[in-house]
């Protein structure tokens, strides 16, 4: 009958002093006794909630059998420590699970030899930032954006599987129903069968009745089936897309907000502002979260803003802030980013006027190629092999504008000294003779003249690199062994073994191995050969 | 001259039993129609007046046939009915000669002819023909009722199943003209099934057979029986109508429920009682199933009615003594309904007798208060058509008397958003109280005026307005100003004439410039210029300009910590315990002793000097870039000194644990003050706005004044009979209101120990309450899930806000006091529109109880604390501008509702920002003067942010 058992109220009559207590009496003290219990718990969770608490304590209850004019309770009302807070524990018997109080038994004696406890300590107080304009600091006593960001997931995926089974019972419920529907309609013909059984003529007539309102309702149980098999079509539709919706990142409104603040530095004039981004960009660990948002801003203004130098420039920095960080792992996105960095590098036109430096940002571009092909060169082998052949085509395409050659051989000068030993050097003098017309015609267009000019000292700036490492005296031997071969075959005794280092010597033998470039650049070169005071005390013998 | 023969032949049969007079037969002839009688009263009086109007029209033309027939029958109806009686008694022979005679076609010519004869020849047939007539009656009896019984009750049945649903269709149109051909027919039917009920019990089967006969032909040929019935029709309407209190208007409707209730009490009779108690579970489910597999657009309003219907049958079967049925019902039915009213259900389970229901409130509420609910004509004329149809009795007679529903004339599907509004308050009332006007502009005082000298112009066309409002002003100083009591303490009189003296220049100097009905003491010159600096350097915030947070965390408080209050100009933090005791925290004091401690330290080693200087300086770089964000140049500056005070607290708690035990003393003695004087819980604590006082209101039932200065208790204001649960200062102090378990929230002032004002008509406990700004008016939340608005000068209700479907636990008004928000136990914040009574938006984002709301000092960010150990903030522009758009827009799409519903229960748009704690449920909110918004809560290992 009511939640308590009969046997309960039994046990408390005996204890009680009345034994054998009929069962309808128990019955009804039974019910009346939870109506009570309900009354009291109910009063006690008011007190609960004006005490801001979760859980109902044993004063709640005293403060509502208080308010009922009923002695209180006596006892321990709470307990100092918070951890150990009085739990029912279980125990089932042959017919039904009890539920206790693990209290002890203490004596006098063990309570007097026991030490004082501790004196609970008097409450505190101590403020912290819990936001400034708007942001949350990352203090101790504040949490960390991960938590926050683990709580955010756990609420919608707790939100979605909450509104997936509210439709899974809602589909059940529909069926259930027209279970029910059916089995009244075998109801009804029972019904019919009862009513011929009948002899008596008052029976008749209000069993006739009830046929005639039974079948009316026969009628609408048959019109509200109909109806109801298109809604059950329906909503297994609607919990297939609501089930299965698309998964979006999230990310919190301070992360939003520290994004927002990157892009809005970079794009507005404020040095200082962009000098401390770019700073944040490089030692903040904790925004692995944004980087694909910030390459993805990159590419996104790179190919918006073609022309506007500036902007560049501030873009290639931040590209360049990135790539050096060490707790973003900018490798996973390159293939999003050397697309913006080439695009700096070879652009047919980086600038609104030629006037504009547009040279600095091709020369910074060309540091940042090489850069990522040293430091990420080992994870991702096709990487420089990729980009030398990028940049090999489009210095050999004529139909390519001055501006975009001179990214080409500022981008392969800085792939180090294979790269010019074997692909751009051979390919100078050819190219010379395609540059000599522009160089000559001053008068005609001296806007292609300067871009001439810039990229015939982009080609003497990697001849003289190339020149510079070969000068050092250590790797004048590779060079020998070169000529040691081709010439043994031809001139074997024509050129005498080299005994001394000196600048001599050496300018003598680049003479005949590069006859052709010092031909065409002349006394240019000979500032790249260093001078001869220290190599005379090196002496060699073959 | 077909129609006048059968007249006699039915009134014939009427008058044959008392004239067959053996003793037995007419014991049994009495008592057979008096059973009959007792069943329909209505029909037994239609059918004796009917034969009563048919017998004297044969008789009148059998005497006068030869003289003249038109004129005599209408002058002399007294020897008409003389001569009818006299008429009767012959009759009857010459009926029973005519039974006795087989052949029918001599029958039919002999009663023409015999009339005269058998006047004359009474005393000698009579003898003769009493003895044959009864033995032939006996022997006929057994034989003829019973096969001619089955025939005409199976053709009986079929013809009232084709006219109940014609009938019940018919009335579903609203016609007029049509209504009254409805009325008629359907008193036709109730007359023929009473008199058929009556021939089938005799077993008259020709009357039977002549009956059905007529009522085709009467069916055939409205015209003559129409005026009659219509009297008789429009008689019972009106006292059905006086009977009845139906919602609807229809005609038609109450006519059917007539013709209902015919059927039911005819059922009943015959059923008995026992199968009454599983009709309510039946017709619910019915009712369920018809509402689930109906149209998406009516089902969402439909659904409303499904929890109050089942609510009344569980209190109807236990009131009628079913509580097996009503247990059974609870099972059933209780889970579908357990989602949203989980607690009602809760107190439902536990009643199971007639005595709880007296005791018990909820039963009251629902009992005495009609359940409000909206539904557009369409779907309401569905609901009923249905029920109707149906024969659902038990629920039309609940839905009628517990249940007010609010038919309105938009088109289905613009209600969704009152889909689960729980309101014990009848609709009119609210809809009365809501239009009434209200003054709810702000209150100007003089040092905003002093600040701006262009609004000098504005507020002298207002005191033009304002000079009516001073004479009522005039009776309130009698009210207010009653002569003082002896105060307890001698000390204390000194300060009451001080304050009888400033209400007197009060009344002189700022009669004509303050706007509030109520009268306020002068303020101090000091907390003048304080306001005046405060709002000069008020911080400007918008959306995109958000307000910083200062957290205060109380430890060590082993869930014994119930309130917090903090003050405006942010000194002092005051927290209620439950030990009865108020402990209040000097944050000012204890900034000076820890300076003086990190001197001692600097002092004793060099190198912790050093790095507590660096950790200095970062914070102070913390605090420049933040000032420098900041836009407004002094609001920097307010921010600097918080900032550097937070920052000195942060370093000094960390230094402080390095500390010798003395120091340890030294700053516990000096921590916090303790307040001992109440008897139980502390539950709520208010500062004055100037910082010089302090309200504590607690569980045994008293509120109490202390001070700062003397740190005592000054007043003990005893006046509520149950636990005091909130107590607030006006926004200028001198007033306050508690709100209490006793249904009650009362208005007190500080100089006076009883209250001035009662405020009564919430149905359960007053959680919160809060004055308005030009102190006009008050706003209590309570635990019947609305909030109220009352008038302070006359004590009376002005609005009812309806919509939160849990206690309320916070309310707050913006400073411009146009706008009121509410949240409470149900996790979602409510904003109302004072003017007109109505909810602005409901903003979702809390996962559980918000403790605290608060506006911002220029009204455009509201902040909320929360048990979630969440602080969030709102857009209260945003929230205003979006209820503006959304409701001129005309169609929306089913599609775009549902994406609504699903956004709209995670996060609201107007959520700005969530700022979690640790560990910390938020107990408390409030924006200081400068628009610095202060939190507080006591520190708990036992929840945490991301635990649900």
């Amino acid at each position: 009958m009511s939640v308590l058992p009969n046997d309960t109220i039994k046990i408390i009559a005996e204890s009680a002093g009345i034994s054998n207590l009929p069962d309808e009496i128990a019955q009804q003290l039974a019910s009346d006794v939870e109506y009570r219990i309900r009354e009291i718990a109910q009063e006690a969770i008011k007190f609960m909630k004006h005490s801001k608490r979760d859980h109902l304590s044993t004063d709640d209850i005293n403060n509502a059998l208080g308010l009922r004019n009923i002695e209180q309770l006596y006892g321990y009302s709470c307990s100092a420590n918070d951890h150990s807070l009085l739990k029912f524990q279980k125990t089932t018997t042959t017919t039904q699970a009890i539920y206790f109080l693990n209290d002890k038994e203490m004596t006098f004696q063990e309570i007097a030899s026991q030490p004082l406890p501790k004196v609970p300590r008097d409450p505190s107080l101590s403020a912290h930032w819990l936001a400034l304009e708007g942001v949350q600091p990352l203090i101790p006593q504040n949490p960390s954006p991960y938590e926050i960001e683990e709580h955010h997931k756990n609420l919608h995926k707790k939100f979605k599987s909450e509104k997936a089974l509210q439709l899974e019972q809602q589909a059940q419920a529909l069926l259930t129903q027209q279970n029910k529907g059916n089995e009244k309609s075998g109801d009804n013909n029972n019904n019919n069968n009862n009513n011929g059984n009948n002899n008596n003529g008052n029976m008749i007539y209000g069993m006739a009745q009830l046929n005639g309102i039974n079948t009316v309702l026969g009628g609408n149980n048959l019109q509200k089936q109909d109806p109801s098999i298109p809604g059950i079509h329906t909503l297994p539709s609607n919990t297939s897309t609501i089930v299965k919706p698309t998964v979006k990142h999230v990310l919190s409104k301070e992360i939003q907000m520290f994004y927002e603040k990157i892009t809005n530095s970079v794009k507005s004039d404020n040095q200082k502002l962009f000098d401390a981004a770019l700073h944040s960009l490089k030692s903040d660990s904790s925004l692995h979260q944004l980087l694909p948002y910030f390459i993805n801003f990159i590419s996104v203004q790179v190919t918006q803003n073609l022309t506007n130098l500036e902007l560049l420039n501030r873009l290639m920095k931040m590209a360049q802030a990135i790539l050096e960080s060490k707790h973003l792992k900018p490798e996973l996105y390159l293939h999003q980013l050397m697309p913006s960095i080439l695009t700096c590098l070879v652009g047919k036109k980086l600038c609104n006027s030629p006037s504009e430096n547009h040279w600095e940002l091709r020369d910074f571009a060309a540091r940042l190629v090489s850069f990522v092909c040293r430091k990420f060169g080992d994870v991702y082998s096709s990487l420089q092999g990729r980009i030398t052949k990028t940049l090999v085509q489009t210095l050999h395409d004529t139909t390519k504008p001055l501006t975009t050659h001179y990214g080409a051989i500022v981008g392969l000068s800085g792939l180090g000294r294979n790269v010019i030993q074997f692909l751009l050097l051979p390919y100078v003098p050819k190219y010379y003779k395609l540059l000599e017309p522009e160089l000559n015609n001053n008068l005609s267009n001296p806007i292609k003249s300067m871009e001439a000019n810039r990229v015939l000292n982009s080609i003497i700036d990697a001849t003289g690199k190339f020149l510079i490492w070969v000068s050092e005296g250590e790797n004048i031997l590779s060079v020998l062994d070169l000529k040691d071969d081709t010439t043994s075959k031809k001139q074997p005794i024509s050129l005498p073994i080299i005994t001394e280092f000196s600048r001599e010597n050496i300018l003598k033998t680049l003479k005949i191995q590069y006859q052709s470039l010092f031909d065409l650049f002349g006394e240019k070169l000979l500032a790249y050969i260093k001078p001869d005071n220290d190599s005379e005390s090196m002496i060699l013998i073959p | 001259m077909s129609t006048p023969p059968q007249q006699p032949n039915q009134s014939q049969p009427t008058q044959s039993p008392p004239i067959i007079t053996t003793p037995q037969t007419t014991t049994t002839t009495i008592s057979s129609p008096i059973a009959q009688t007792t069943i329909p009263a209505s029909g037994v009086g239609s059918s004796s007046a009917n034969a009563v109007t048919s017998t004297p029209s044969p008789t009148t033309t059998t005497s006068t046939a030869p003289s003249t027939p038109t004129p005599t029958p209408t002058p002399t109806p007294n020897p008409n009915t003389t001569s009818s009686i006299s008429t009767s008694t012959p009759t009857p022979t010459t009926t029973t000669t005519t039974i006795l005679t087989p052949p029918l076609p001599q029958n039919t010519t002999t009663p023409i002819t015999a009339v005269p004869s058998s006047a004359s020849a009474i005393p000698i047939t009579a003898t003769t023909t009493i003895s044959p007539n009864t033995s032939s009656n006996i022997t006929a009896l057994p034989t003829t009722p019973t096969t001619p019984n089955i025939t005409p009750t199976t053709t009986a049945a079929t013809t009232t199943t084709t006219t109940t649903p014609t009938t019940s269709s018919s009335s579903s149109t609203t016609n007029a003209p049509t209504s009254n051909e409805v009325k008629s027919a359907q008193t036709k039917d109730k007359y023929d099934l009473a008199v058929l009920n009556y021939l089938r019990k005799k077993g008259y089967t020709n009357a039977e057979a002549i009956l059905k006969q007529e009522i085709f032909n009467s069916s055939q040929s409205m015209s003559s029986p129409i005026s009659p019935s219509d009297d008789e029709a429009t008689n019972t309407t009106t006292t059905n109508q006086t009977n009845i209190n139906t919602v609807t208007d229809n005609l038609g409707s109450s006519d059917d429920q007539e013709l209902a209730q015919y059927l039911h009490m005819y059922n009943s009779s015959n059923k008995g009682d026992t199968s009454n108690p599983q009709n309510y579970l039946e017709q619910y489910k019915k009712l369920g199933n018809w509402i689930h597999s109906s149209l998406d657009i009516y089902k969402n309003e439909l659904l409303s009615i499904l929890y109050p219907v089942f609510v009344h049958s569980y209190i109807d079967l236990i009131t009628k003594g079913y509580p097996q049925q009503a247990r059974e019902l609870m099972e059933k039915i209780g889970p579908d309904h357990e989602e949203y009213f989980g607690d009602d259900l809760k107190l439902l389970r536990g009643i199971s007798n007639t005595d709880h229901l007296k005791e018990n409130e909820l039963v009251d509420l629902f009992r005495n208060n009609r359940w409000n609910i909206k539904m557009c004509a369409y779907s309401f004329e569905l609901l009923m058509s249905f029920l109707h149809q149906s024969n659902f009795i038990l629920l039309l007679g609940l839905i009628n008397q517990y249940i007010h529903i609010n038919v309105s004339n938009l088109r289905p599907g613009f209600i969704d958003d009152e889909q689960y509004s729980i309101s014990f308050q009848s609709e009119k009332d609210a809809g009365d109280l809501n239009s009434t006007p209200i003054n709810y502009h702000a209150f100007k005082p003089e040092f905003e005026d002093d600040v701006l000298v262009q609004q000098k112009e504005k507020q002298q066309l207002e005191q033009g307005r304002i000079l009516p409002l001073t004479d009522p002003n005039a009776p309130l100083p009698p009210v207010v100003a009653p002569p003082p009591p002896p105060p307890p303490t001698s000390g204390y009189i000194p300060k009451l004439k001080k304050k009888d003296k400033k209400k007197k220049e009060v009344k002189d100097e700022r009669m004509s410039k303050i706007e509030s009905n109520v009268p306020i003491p002068n303020l101090t010159e000091r907390f003048e210029n304080e306001l005046m600096e405060d709002f000069t350097k008020c911080v400007s915030l918008s959306s995109s300009h958000l307000p910083s947070i200062c957290f205060y965390t109380i430890f060590n408080t082993y869930q014994g910590l119930n309130t917090t209050d903090i003050s405006k100009d942010a000194q002092l933090v005051a927290g209620g315990f439950s030990d009865s005791s108020v402990k209040i925290w000097n944050l000012k004091e204890m900034k000076e002793q820890r300076l003086q401690q990190q001197q001692q330290q600097q002092q004793q080693q060099q190198q912790q000097q050093n790095s507590n200087q660096n950790g200095y300086f970062e914070n102070g770089n913390f605090a420049s870039s933040a000032s420098s964000a900041s836009s407004a140049m002094n609001g920097s500056g307010n921010n600097n000194e918080n900032n550097k005070s937070t920052t000195a607290n942060n370093n000094l708690n960390s230094g402080s644990s390095s500390s010798s035990n003395k120091l340890q003393k030294q700053q516990k003695e000096s921590e916090f003050k303790t307040f001992l004087g109440h008897s139980g819980p502390v539950y709520g604590c208010s500062f004055s706005p100037d910082s010089q006082y302090l309200l504590s209101c607690s569980e045994d039932t008293t509120a109490r004044l202390w001070s700062m200065e003397t740190m005592s208790n000054l007043v003990c204001y005893k006046g509520h009979n149950f636990p005091v649960w909130d107590v607030s200062f006006s926004p200028f102090g001198f007033y306050f209101a508690t709100a209490s378990h006793d249904r009650t929230a009362r208005l007190w002032t500080t100089n006076h120990i009883s209250p001035l004002r009662i405020f009564t008509g919430h149905l359960s406990d007053c959680n919160t309450v809060r004055f308005h700004p030009n102190i006009n008016y008050l706003a209590t939340g309570s635990n019947d899930k609305s909030a109220r608005l009352w008038e302070i000068q006359t004590g009376k209700c002005v609005r009812i806000f309806m919509g939160h479907r849990a206690p309320i636990y916070t309310v707050a008004f913006s400073p411009d006091g146009r706008l009121l928000a509410t949240a409470g136990e149900d996790t979602s914040v409510i904003l109302w529109d004072l003017s007109t009574g109505k909810k602005v938006k409901k903003m979702d984002g809390h996962t559980k109880c918000v403790y605290s709301l608060d506006f911002s000092c220029d009204g455009s960010i509201l902040a909320s604390g929360s048990s979630d150990c969440t602080v969030r903030l709102w857009d209260v522009k945003k929230a205003f501008n979006s209820s503006l758009s959304t409701q001129p827009s005309s169609l929306i799409n089913d599609e775009s509702r549902k994406r609504k519903t699903l956004k709209s229960k995670l996060f609201s748009d107007e959520l700005l920002e969530t700022y979690p704690t640790k560990q910390t449920p938020v107990y408390n909110v409030c924006f200081s003067r400068r628009n610095l918004l202060l939190a507080s809560g006591a520190f708990n290992t036992l929840t945490a942010f991301d635990k649900f």
